[in-house]
């Protein structure tokens, strides 16, 4: 009778113990959110270029792996045009579309809604792929930081900065149909993919890369986070012989796509990391 | 009291006192022994192992909340989940393989248990939660 109450005692300590111990952990909860810069659709692209040999370099990518890739070669006079300058960049930035050759301003040009209505106007009568959405096009725009340089020199291009606030929106209709938004790639699933896709009751994925780092969603679920290594990467490009080429590019980029199925509900948000 | 009564009673004491120490220590991670599995050539897994050159590949589970694969030093890929984030990629999976049945068979598919659905859902947060291991598998190619 006499140890029972030590063994009581000891046990009211230990939940004292336990019990200050939790009250000293930090919460949780008051993580401290960091300041994040307002989000922009960053997308600078490098080119050079060499008259002579008449091939280019882009984002990275030698004129060889581009070659390999499908990518198309420019006409004697593309190349006369581009023989007379030394570079020339065009840049999209705000409400403002710059454009310089030789290091010299070309033209600065402001725009606003009214006068990207004219333009939109007048795409929409030149492209035959479909009316522009406009307003995702202001959704783009209204964030766009875009420089697209062109430069003189048989150096390799530097790698491709891409960086996406706005999330590509992609749709599949009821037929497998791809577009991206809003325009036909004249890609479709495969019927048995998309009965698949059905029958497990997907309605939309969302799919944020953030320099090899993989949040997905699936009908607003999220899924594990995975991170591919670049090095990794080459380790399954070795054992299936995938010749995926240099990487690197793609290893720097942060962009995001939503993926809607037939008539489900868009993905909203963004890839902020 | 009984001796059957005390006993017990110290017992739980013993294993409350090691748990407590446990999460003061900031229910750090105990790894237990790798698990060596040799792959012969011929086997699906060897090219993939014997690509890196390394002749091994390491799959780490850490109930944390990790999943890594590493080749020789490299690492290749890692997942990071939460039991919530586990239990949506459970849940994903059966509706692909029910899908699969219908779509292949025309027929109907079942889901699992719920009950079962729960436990797994028990076990994984308890390992994530309460405590936690780390087991690696380690894949040996043979020449």
């Amino acid at each position: 009778m006499n140890k029972t109450p030590t063994i009581v005692k000891l046990l009211l300590a230990f939940v004292l113990v336990v019990s200050v111990i939790l009250i000293k952990q930090p919460p949780m909860a008051t993580a401290e959110i960091a300041w994040q810069e307002a989000p922009t659709n960053l997308i600078h692209i490098d080119v050079t270029y060499d008259p002579g040999t008449k091939t280019y370099s882009l984002g990275g990518y030698s004129a060889e792996e581009l070659r390999q890739v499908g990518a198309p070669e420019f006409q004697d006079e593309v190349w006369e045009v581009l023989g007379l300058l030394n570079n020339a960049t065009l840049r999209i930035y705000d409400d403002v579309i710059d454009v310089f050759t030789d290091d010299q301003p070309l033209l600065s040009l402001t725009w606003d809604d009214s006068s990207r209505q004219i333009l939109y106007t007048i795409l929409d009568a030149y492209i035959e792929l479909g009316d522009i959405d406009i307003e995702r096009a202001e959704v783009w725009l209204d964030k766009a930081d875009v420089e697209i340089s062109l430069r003189k020199s048989k150096e390799l291009s530097k790698p491709l900065d891409i960086s996406l606030a706005t999330l590509v929106q992609l749709q599949v209709n009821d037929k497998g149909a791809l577009s991206v938004e809003g325009f036909p790639t004249g890609m479709e699933l495969t019927p048995e993919t998309l009965a698949l896709i059905n029958a497990a009751n997907i309605g939309n994925l969302k799919l944020c890369w953030d320099k090899g780092v993989i949040d997905l969603q699936v009908n607003g679920q999220s899924l594990p986070r995975a991170t591919l290594y670049q090095g990794g990467l080459g380790v399954i490009d070795k054992a299936f012989g995938l010749n995926l080429g240099d990487l690197s590019p793609i290893f720097g980029s942060r962009f995001g796509a939503g993926l809607v199925f037939g008539n489900a509900d868009p993905v909203t948000g963004e890839c902020v990391p | 009291m009984s001796r059957f009564w005390r006993l017990l009673l110290i017992s739980l004491v013993i294993v409350l006192v090691l748990y407590g120490i446990y999460f003061a220590l900031g229910r750090p991670v105990i790894p237990l022994p790798s698990i060596p599995y040799k792959v012969s050539p011929g086997q699906p897994l060897h090219s993939i192992i014997t690509s890196n050159g390394a002749d091994q590949l390491k799959l780490t589970l850490n109930t944390a909340g990790d999943i890594e694969i590493v080749s020789g030093q490299q690492s290749v890929v890692s997942l990071n989940y939460t039991p919530e984030t586990f239990e949506n990629t459970l849940d994903l999976g059966e509706r692909l393989l029910i899908a699969r049945k219908i779509v292949q068979s025309d027929g109907d598919g079942s889901r699992s248990s719920p009950f079962l659905r729960k436990v797994i859902n028990w076990v994984i947060a308890y390992y994530y939660h309460v405590i936690r291991f780390r087991l690696s598998v380690l894949l040996i190619a043979l020449p």
